[in-house]
């Protein structure tokens, strides 16, 4: 699936709806909600969190040392809020539109067999 | 547990070695983050090992973050310094150039110049996020052999020519210009359709359009840049714009500092600012003279000295006249505003361009001498003047420095010559409003 935010930026904005999370917690989340079909690498999500923070639809939200390993933790702000509801919005018309191109043809052919 | 121990620090070694790909400021920022969830990840995956996609990614990712706007005006002005080289090597080629200058300067205009003008462009685009960083650094290498080739196709095409000339049979290389040509460009095309494709993928585009669009961009920038690059001044015009544009951004997007508190100007008593002012009256109206003396010479002035001087010449001496004029003026000008080193030294510097501009058109001109050569020198003081203006009060600004040189190169080898022709008719009337205008001094 391919989305004006890129699958990567996608994905992660969708996991930080339900709170803020930390590095990791972000690739496991990506993984778990797209069925493992997106797996992210540690050097990818930190390049696409970036462009993202730079956007301003996440912000950094504060450091904590878990044994001796530093964990960042990353937030959705209201603009990156807005943005996944835009990009959503924009995914069910197109989906909209080829269920109803899929839908037309079989109801069509449905009634010629039935006539 | 020493062991263990010992096995958890080599392992975050061998992770943080991977961050060595970054930038320093980016590792200061990010990298501890980063190895943390290197880190998480290879113990959730009972690795001790980074992955070879993980080894490749941080490569990418790392060299990738390294193009940023410092990068991306450094490269451009690489790209001018290259640009403007070329095109002295062919303004000046048929008089000195050995064979090596000869393909030296098709090397800086045809392969130098335009990958460096690809760097500055995909680095300006990486930093804002526009395109992701293997798109950045697969376009740079695809355009290597690219504006290799292109070279070579230039080179081939001369020795086509050159044995067209001696009436021989073309040599192999000569033979594959249209070869050369063709893969050049199809490289050129690849390496710009990366960078399109990458900026089209965060679009709603679809697939197939997308590429469609990427690859017609990258044909046609690809061809036109090669026909431009081939005339020397468009290539300098372009990458002066190029080292403006990466400056200009660079300096918006810093974090703004405390505003430059405005220096007080002295101001003088009145019975001083009424003295200067008719200072500049009595100069400027000697300007106004000779300007008037300017005009009569370049019109009437085979008349005036009946005969001695031919319309041609009248002309140039009646312009050096006009010109001088000009000089007269700025000096007066100078006089009514506030007195500054930096306002003396440019004025002063503008004014000995446009004096030695008079001598060149009153004097040189007649003589055989290298005409491009005199009108660069005659315009480097004026394009110290303009950078030393730009630079102004932030000399701590390494973007103004840039803007200054390059407006400074670009009036000096392109434009200073042909605008003092162009406005030396104008300014015996400067010299006229500067003594007559009713003017505040001290403002």
């Amino acid at each position: 699936m391919t989305t004006a935010l890129g699958d990567a930026a996608f994905w992660i904005l969708t996991t930080l709806v339900d709170g803020r999370r930390h590095g990791y917690a972000v690739v496991r989340a990506v993984a778990e909600a797209s069925d493992g079909r997106v797996t992210l690498k540690a050097t990818t999500l930190y390049a696409t969190l970036e462009r993202l923070e730079a956007a301003g639809l996440v912000a950094a939200d504060g450091d904590e040392i878990v044994d001796g390993r530093a964990r960042r933790y990353f937030r959705l702000t209201d603009e990156g809020r807005t943005r996944l509801e835009a990009e959503v919005a924009q995914l069910e018309a197109r989906a909209r539109a080829a269920r109803q191109a899929l839908g037309a043809p079989r109801i069509a052919r449905t009634a010629a067999a039935t006539a | 547990m020493t062991d263990l121990t010992t096995t958890s620090a080599a392992r975050e070694q061998e992770f943080r070695r991977l961050l060595r790909w970054y930038p320093r400021q980016w590792r200061a920022a990010h990298g501890d983050a980063l190895l943390g969830t290197l880190l998480d990840a290879a113990e959730a995956e009972a690795r001790a090992h980074p992955t070879g996609a993980e080894r490749r990614s941080a490569l990418v990712q790392g060299v990738g973050a390294r193009l940023d706007d410092r990068v991306a005006m450094w490269a451009a002005v690489v790209a001018m310094a290259a640009a403007l080289l070329a095109s002295i090597g062919f303004l000046t080629g048929a008089t000195w150039m050995s064979d090596g200058a000869a393909v030296t300067t098709v090397w800086l205009s045809v392969a130098v110049t335009p990958w460096f003008m690809l760097l500055a462009a995909v680095a300006w685009l990486r930093a804002r996020g526009r395109i992701d960083s293997g798109a950045a650094l697969l376009s740079l290498a695809v355009c290597v052999p690219g504006v290799a080739l292109a070279a070579l196709a230039h080179l081939s095409w001369s020795a086509g020519f050159d044995a067209a000339d001696e009436r021989v049979q073309p040599s192999a290389f000569a033979t594959a210009f249209p070869w050369l040509a063709l893969a050049a460009w199809g490289l050129g095309t690849v390496a710009v359709a990366i960078v399109a494709l990458s900026m089209l993928r965060a679009t709603s585009v679809p697939g197939a359009l997308r590429l469609a669009v990427a690859v017609a961009a990258g044909g046609v920038t690809a061809i036109v840049s090669s026909l431009l690059l081939r005339a020397p001044l468009w290539s300098v015009i372009a990458t002066i714009a190029l080292v403006a544009l990466t400056a200009v951004t660079a300096e918006q997007r810093k974090p703004q500092s405390a505003p430059v508190e405005p220096r007080p100007s002295s101001v003088p008593p009145p019975a001083a600012r009424a003295t200067r002012r008719r200072a500049a009256r009595a100069i400027a109206s000697v300007g106004v003279v000779i300007g008037i003396a300017g005009y009569a010479i370049a019109f009437i002035g085979p008349v005036l000295t009946s005969g001695a001087l031919d319309g041609t010449e009248s002309m140039r001496a009646g312009v050096a006249l006009c010109l001088v004029s000009g000089a007269v003026a700025l000096v007066a000008f100078a006089i009514t505003r506030p007195v500054s080193r930096r306002l003396w030294g440019s004025v002063s510097l503008f004014a000995l361009s446009l004096l030695l501009n008079a001598v060149a058109m009153g004097v040189l001109q007649l003589q055989p001498v290298n005409q491009a050569a005199v009108a660069i020198a005659v315009s480097a003081p004026a394009g110290i003047a303009i950078a030393w203006l730009i630079v102004g009060h932030r000399p701590d600004s390494s973007s103004r420095w840039i803007i200054a040189v390059a407006a400074a190169l670009a009036f000096t080898l392109a434009l200073g010559a042909m605008l003092a022709l162009v406005l030396a008719f104008a300014m015996p009337i400067a010299a006229f409003s500067v003594a007559v205008w009713r003017y505040r001094v001290f403002t």
